[in-house]
This record gives C-alpha cells, structure tokens and sequence, in this order.
C-alpha cells in the first residue's frame, strides 16, 4: 500500500484535551465566506462542473476531535459536504491524514468531508454565510468546569446567535455530553435562545443523524465503554418570534 | 516636576458652541467661539495620580445631557446647563463605547468583555439592579465600538477580530449580517450623517471603509497609509509599526472626515464627494503627537496634543481659508487663550497610546512540536506575512 494511503497512528497525534480558544492560535482563515478557496478540501465539489449548481458545505462539526463522527457520517450522506472543526493542531493533522488515505482506498467516497484547524467560537462568520449550515454538530464538548471558564464554553448565549446566524431556519443542532452538569447548561441556553426550539424524543430517534452522533465518536465510545450516561439535546433553528405579535 | 495633562479626549456638544475635554480625573468646558472656560478644573484637585476617569464621552441628541466614563466603570450623566451630576450607575465590566438612544430613556453600552447591556438612564436602586441586566448582544472578543441605526431596529458592532456584526435590536440575539473586509481590529464605526444607511469604519488595516450595512456589502475601501506614513512616531514593537486610526471626527456641514490617528504628528482630512466617493483632501500638520479631534459649529478643526516639551501647546485649531485648512498660529488670541488653559498635573506621564495592544502580534503562541512522517507545511500567521 502507498504512503499516501496508509491510515495514520493516533499515538502520534495525542494532544492535551484543553486549549484556550480566547488566545490566537497563528489560525488562517478568509475575510469572508466568498473569499474562502474551497478547492484543497473539496476538490471533486469545487469548483461546480459546468450545469450544475454549485454545492456548499452544510454540515458542521464544531471541535470535531479525532472525526469519528464526519467519516460515519460521510458514507450516510454521500450527497452533503460536511466539514470538521478543530483547534488541536495534532488532533487536526490525524484527521487530515485520515480523510486523505480513505479517499485513496476508497475511490470516490470520502471526497464531501474535509477538516480545518480553526477557531470555531472567534470565526464562523469569516467561513459560512447566513443560512447556510443545515446541521450543527456539538458533540462531548469541553466542559470548562470552573465558574470563571463558563465564557470558554462552546454553547453560551454570546454564541448560540452566531450558530442561529450560520443554521438555516429548519436546520438542526446536535449536541450530546456524557457530563449532566454541561448538559443542563446547554439545554439551559439553548431553551432560553429564542431562536432555538427542542426537538421532542421522538423526533431525536427518528433523525437518521442521532445514531452517529451517539455512537461514532471516540469520546462516544469511551463513555459507552466506561458505561456512563449520554445525554443528547436536539434543536431546531425557528423563525424569530419576536415579530409575531 | 509636575506636569500638565493632556486632553486625551475631546467631543463637541451637538447644539452649544462648547468641547468637553478629558483631562485625567476631571473634564474641563470650553466655550469655542470665544475660547472661554466654562468649566474649569478644581483648584484643589490639580495634582493627580493619573487615571482616566472620562475616557469615553457621550452626548444626547439634543446636547441636553452628557455621559462620561472611564476605569472606574462609573457612567456618570451630567445635566449640560450647568455640569452638574444628575446620576451615576455602575457597569460591569469597563465600558468601550455608549450612547444615549433618541429619547434619553437608555444609554447603550457595549463593554470590553464583548457584551452590549441597555442601562437605563437613572439612577442604579441598588446592586441587584444592575446585577439584572441581561446582555443584549455578546461578542466572544472585545467590542471596540458600537452604534445604533437611525430608526433605532438595529445595533452595529465592531471587535478586536476584524467583524462588524449588524444585530436587530432590542432582540440582539437575531444577527441579521455581518460587514467583513477588514483585516485588522476595528476600532471606529458611525453613520454617516449625510446618509445614515451607510456606515464608516476604520482601525488598524490601512483603509476606511464604507458599508451599505443592512446589506453586509462594502461600497467603498480607501487605503490612506501613504498619507500618514511619513507623520508616524518611531514604532516601539511590533503592534506599533503600522497606522492605527483612533477616531473618525465628522463634519455634517461640510462632509469632512478628519482621521485621527494614535501617535502621529498629523491628521488626515478625507471629503466626501458628489459622487458620492470618499476622497483624500489633505494632511494637517502638527507640532506634537494627536490625541483626538473634533469639528466646532464653525467647521473649525480642534485638535488636542501630546507635547513633549513642558510648555508646548496641548491645542491646535485649524480653520478652512480659501478651501484648504491651515493651522491657526500659536500667537493667535484664540489660541494661546485655550493654551494657557489650567489643567490636571502628574508627576510622571502614563502611556497615552495603549490602543496598538489591541493588535495581537505580540500574543504568538509556543513552537509546536510536529509527529514524525509529517512533510506538511506549517500555516504561516496571516499578520505577520501582511506587515512585512
């Protein structure tokens, strides 16, 4: 088998679970979504063969971590381009490698998922337009236990605007924790964003995503292995009801 | 040795012919069409330790009212009649940029933690009260600045990472757009008084910028290093060796915008034009270093210094003969009146230009170590490559 085609080590790519996403971390990123050359990551999608429409990312996997999630997903939804969100830089390359072996053993799959070492809470703007995502991926975030790191946290009133900015009106946003304290603060602000709407057991079970979000992960995995407890909160992005009156 | 403070900032009352400026603990009230005091500083407390207590100035619509703040994170509002305090409140955190709303009911602040909070205007019951206020828009870096539209449905924010957020208001968690182009923290934003469906911008990027922001498009972006390069200070690292606009001073009258930069010999003068294009008019000279500017009911071009010598004049006015703007000589009545000015003293003078920190090439993380087998290259810092 080829160089390029070997899958790569996790033992070479072990980060500290931890990084400060208020620093700056020497990130690359567009000044704005039209400026974003697509091409290195989706280059079978970018640029659109000719007649067809020009397709965008859609997915997003925010702190994706070792992409567990985005290559289950990949083969689920062969016709959405989905995209992995890291700060890690380690972390980040394992993914890279991965995506870039699979897409040699597997020819022609694995060409709609793509990983960028990127600062989703600072720059999600710069990447997607408004409306533009269909679903969100918020999967065992970092908990940031201490009372004065709650601004850290990946869900918090300053950015679920920016999600609700990013998710078009009926798109999803997923998020599971196997830490009830985190848990009850997501659900907490995301109830409380007026543009976010729980979705109900039933309609979490009989979203084909829901599956892999609670199984794909390595972090998913390890709970299950540890036999701890997943706690899953589903939302959808709904119309401003500030207006209806 | 003691020495005189300088007017670090300066603002002009919409409907008197008076400028507020700050002067370390105090502010002192200058009448500008005959360059008398109207508020002097207090005898007694001339001696200061420094601090900036009126870092940030606001007035009313109607000049009737006017709010201070600085690094006490006390918003205090005086009535302008007679400056005498009508109330104080406290905010959380320090406050980067306020205004009134259009009747007077709110001051809209937007702090340097990134949160936007509507305190309302009077005073504080007590300390749950303020403990209640719910952040109306929250950016995860600082906010710089912030304006509301003219019909008051919407509110523009600008941070240290380069966004201008456009947020409905009051329901600041509804984003509707965001006006992206800058390269570099924005530290200034307004409308534009003779089109308020257009707004201004500037900061640390090289460029003002003019936006149709309800649409997040940019309509114009006009580099103006080249004019204000030869004016700047020795840079003392590496945030301080590129331009760094402070401030846009707005001339409605006569469509002017004065750029006032941080530690250059200079201001900028840009026109706007018929054609509606923003355009280089000139360069304004000045004998020290510039602070702030601001434009009297005269279209007279205030301008307040940061002298190196003891003696050296903490004001210059410029006034427009025959179309092009002249600095009026130190000699003048007008000016050496509004020279000789008694201000707040300090024995050791403190930085007056901390606004380069809000450039982030002094934050460059630790080499990280790569895995072996690894032939990618590295992402180079976008800034770093940019200023070079």
């Amino acid at each position: 088998m080829s160089e390029e085609a070997k899958l790569p080590q996790k033992r070479y790519y072990r980060q500290r679970a931890h990084a400060n996403p208020f620093s700056d971390h020497q990130l690359d990123y567009p000044v704005k979504p039209e400026e974003m050359d697509w091409t290195k990551h989706y280059p079978q999608y970018y640029p659109a063969k000719e007649g067809q429409e020009q397709k965008k990312v859609e997915f997003a996997d925010i702190g994706c971590g070792y992409g567990g999630l985005l290559i289950s997903m990949a083969k689920a939804f062969p016709d959405n381009l989905m995209l992995g969100m890291e700060i890690r830089t380690k972390v980040e390359d394992y993914v890279y490698e991965r995506i870039k072996a699979l897409r040699v053993q597997e020819p022609g799959h694995y060409q709609n998922v793509s990983i960028m070492r990127m600062n989703a809470m600072k720059f999600l703007p710069n990447f997607f337009e408004k409306g533009q995502l269909t679903k969100m991926f918020f999967l065992f975030p970092d908990p940031h236990f201490k009372q004065r790191k709650h601004k850290a946290r990946i869900i918090s009133p300053t950015l679920l605007a920016e999600y609700a900015y990013a998710l078009r009106i009926g798109g999803i946003l997923y998020t599971i924790t196997d830490v009830k304290d985190l848990h009850e603060w997501m659900v907490k602000h995301l109830d409380d964003h007026p543009l976010f709407q729980r979705l109900s057991d039933e309609e979490c079970e009989k979203d084909p995503a829901v599956p892999h979000v609670r199984e794909a992960t390595e972090e998913g995995k390890k709970v299950a292995r540890n036999q701890g407890d997943k706690y899953l909160a589903c939302y959808r992005r709904i119309e401003d009801p500030f207006y209806k009156q | 040795m003691s020495l005189r403070i300088p007017f670090t900032t300066v603002i002009h009352s919409p409907s008197k012919p008076e400028i507020v400026l700050a002067n370390g603990k105090q502010f002192i009230v200058i009448n500008t069409s005959t360059g008398e005091v109207v508020k002097p500083i207090n005898e007694n407390e001339r001696k200061q330790e420094y601090s900036e207590l009126y870092r940030i100035m606001t007035f009313n619509n109607d000049g009737s009212l006017l709010a201070t703040t600085g690094d006490d994170k006390k918003i205090n509002v005086y009535d302008t009649s007679d400056w005498s305090l009508k109330l104080s409140r406290v905010a959380h955190k320090r406050i980067n940029s306020f205004q009134f709303n259009h009747a007077s009911t709110e001051i809209i602040i937007a702090d340097k933690f990134g949160d936007v909070y509507a305190h309302p205007n009077k005073n504080q019951e007590d300390q749950k009260e303020a403990e209640k206020l719910e952040p109306i828009v929250g950016h995860v870096s600082m906010v710089t600045d912030m304006t509301l539209s003219k019909d008051e449905k919407f509110i523009v924010t600008s941070d240290r990472d380069e966004h201008i957020r456009v947020s409905r208001y009051p329901n600041g968690y509804n984003i509707e757009t965001f006006c992206l182009g800058h390269k570099d923290v924005v530290t200034y934003i307004q409308l534009l008084p003779w089109n308020e469906g257009l707004l201004i911008s500037a900061g640390g990027d090289n460029t003002v910028r003019v936006w149709d922001f309800l649409k997040g498009k940019e309509i114009q972006s006009l580099n103006i290093k080249e004019y204000i390069q030869p004016y700047m200070a020795k840079a003392t690292d590496a945030n301080s060796e590129e331009p760094m606009v402070r401030k846009l001073a707005i001339d409605a009258s006569k469509n002017l915008i004065a750029v006032v930069f941080a530690k250059t010999n200079a201001v900028v003068l840009l026109e706007w034009t018929s054609d509606n294009t923003l355009t280089y008019k000139s360069t304004l000279e000045t004998e020290s270093t510039v602070l702030d500017a601001t434009f009297d009911l005269q279209n007279r071009l205030w301008v307040t210094l940061a002298p190196t010598e003891e003696k050296g004049d903490l004001l210059a006015i410029f006034e427009e003969k025959n179309g092009k703007y002249e600095h009026l000589s130190s000699k003048e009545q007008h000016v050496k009146q509004v020279n000789s000015i008694e201000t707040g003293l300090v024995e050791k003078m403190p930085d007056l230009y901390t606004i380069f920190g809000l450039r982030k090439l002094l934050d460059l993380p630790d080499f990280v170590q790569t895995p072996p087998d690894k032939a990618r290259n590295k992402n180079k810092k976008r800034k770093v490559e940019e200023t070079k």
